[in-house]
């Protein structure tokens, strides 16, 4: 079922960035309209973690600028100020390959604390809310575990459900499977597609082909820095344009 | 029979503990937080900053501990400024505190990794905030041991008060020796109440770092 509105959400417009001569985005721009799910994928080193990065400005883009919901988001992308920063990353929701669940405090805790310090709800709205996202990741039981009581696909979906706690309006992940057993990735991916299913908007980067073809209405493929092809998976996985991109689906499909 | 002495003396030398628990509670209330902040500090982006106070670390570090006492009980005065010897006493032995522990809270605030940092960014949770609920906690966890044994270091060297005339356990035991000439039974006797509580301290630690550990 495809959840796309025609309304574009967020705009990346020509992001670059640089390590001193080594230019690792070379002017990648992306509309993402809300609803869509967006695939990245590339070899390793083509960047898709660092664009997906400088999409909520963890790492600083050398050029470019940023449009959430036709709204430019910094007054001056190559500084902005702290507030901004705190602004988009409110609305913009992250889940990292490592989870970085915060270890000393209990799974519910880790899903209120960005809810209480950021003045979004009380402190029992906090909790109930985190119940239900605890209940929608399919945890309801693991509210006082703390995080290394949880395995890796549990925490990785607690990560998921603080990101959520936010309401935020796009998600973002960063090879969300890539430190679990595939086993495990499966349950991870399970609650992704039901989130992809609520009208959620998502990047993400990820090597799980079957995910972006069943998921993802557009699927991006990175290479040094670049897009290198770009459409609906049926196109990208059956019908690529690149030489390149047949090099690489081989690759990654054969293993 | 050396134990009847020991009773007989046991009251005052309780009364000389307890100075000495009480100087070594008000040196860790001086220096510990000094020490987070200059621990900070010295991580500061700022380089001037970090250099400031990597210096004034490693001088506090440099100069004995004695040395300090003195200068501010014996040359303070010559400037206008008398302090009671148990004020110098605090503020000699909490600057040195400051300065060892600085190195310990710093080495616990660059133990919390940067994927906790990115983690609160990612949430839109400001750097201080940030700092007091997901970095500092975690950081504290980390210490906790290193900073039991420095605490027990200040407590054994809140001794070198007794040169300034400070009634803590070793001058109450080194007074009883110069009226009895039992030096050895009552010094002996004030060792064993240093080494108990030092012991019975650092049980509790391990015990504290223990139980938060498997807390984890």
């Amino acid at each position: 079922m495809d959840m796309t509105e025609n309304r574009v959400l967020l705009n990346a417009n020509s992001i670059s960035k640089s390590y001193g001569a080594n230019d690792v985005l070379k002017g990648i721009s992306l509309e993402v309209h809300a609803g869509e799910v967006i695939a990245l994928i590339g070899p390793s080193g083509a960047g898709k973690s660092t664009f997906l990065r400088c999409l909520n400005y963890l790492e600083r883009p050398t050029s470019g600028g940023l449009t959430l919901d036709g709204e430019q988001v910094f007054k001056n992308p190559l500084n902005p100020s702290k507030h901004e920063l705190v602004q988009l990353r409110r609305r913009v929701g992250m889940v990292f390959q490592s989870f970085n669940l915060f270890p000393h405090l209990s799974v519910l805790q880790n899903i209120v604390l960005a809810q209480t310090l950021n003045g979004k709800r009380s402190k029992q709205e906090a909790e109930e809310y985190a119940m239900k996202l605890l209940a929608q990741v399919g945890l309801p039981d693991k509210a006082s575990a703390k995080p290394s009581q949880c395995s890796g696909g549990q925490q990785q979906r607690i990560a998921i459900a603080r990101a959520l706690a936010l309401d935020p309006e796009i998600m973002l992940f960063d090879e969300p499977t890539s430190a679990l057993d595939p086993e495990i990735a499966d349950e991870v991916l399970k609650v992704m597609r039901d989130l992809a299913e609520t009208g959620m908007t998502m990047i993400v980067v990820t090597h799980e082909m079957r995910f972006a073809e069943r998921v993802a209405d557009r699927v991006l493929l990175l290479d040094r820095g670049r897009i290198l092809e770009e459409g609906s998976p049926e196109q990208v996985f059956t019908n690529p344009t690149q030489e390149r991109t047949k090099t690489f689906l081989q690759a990654v499909l054969n293993r | 029979m050396i134990f009847d002495r020991w009773i007989e003396w046991l009251p005052a030398l309780l009364e000389g503990l307890g100075v000495s628990l009480a100087l070594t509670g008000c040196v860790a209330l001086v220096g510990l937080p000094l020490g987070l902040v200059f621990g900070l500090l010295s991580t500061h982006q700022n380089r001037l900053m970090r250099t400031v106070f990597i210096v004034f670390i490693e001088v506090f570090r440099g100069i004995p501990l004695l040395a300090v006492i003195y200068l501010l009980y014996f040359g303070l005065p010559s400037g206008g400024i008398t302090l009671t010897a148990f004020v110098t006493m605090v503020i000699a032995h909490g600057l040195n505190l400051s300065a060892y522990s600085s190195e310990v809270f710093r080495a616990g605030i660059l133990h919390v990794g940067p994927g906790q940092r990115e983690a609160f960014a990612s949430l839109g949770i400001t750097q201080t905030r940030g700092f007091f609920h997901v970095v500092l906690p975690q950081a504290m966890r980390a210490v906790i041991g290193p900073m039991m044994s420095l605490l027990i270091m200040v407590f054994q060297s809140s001794s070198l008060a007794y040169t300034i005339g400070v009634g803590e356990l070793t001058s109450k035991a080194f007074s009883i020796g110069a009226m009895t000439f039992q030096y050895f039974d009552v010094l002996a006797l004030a060792g064993i109440i240093y080494a108990v509580i030092c012991i019975a301290s650092s049980r509790i630690a391990s015990n504290v770092e223990e139980r938060l550990k498997t807390g984890r």
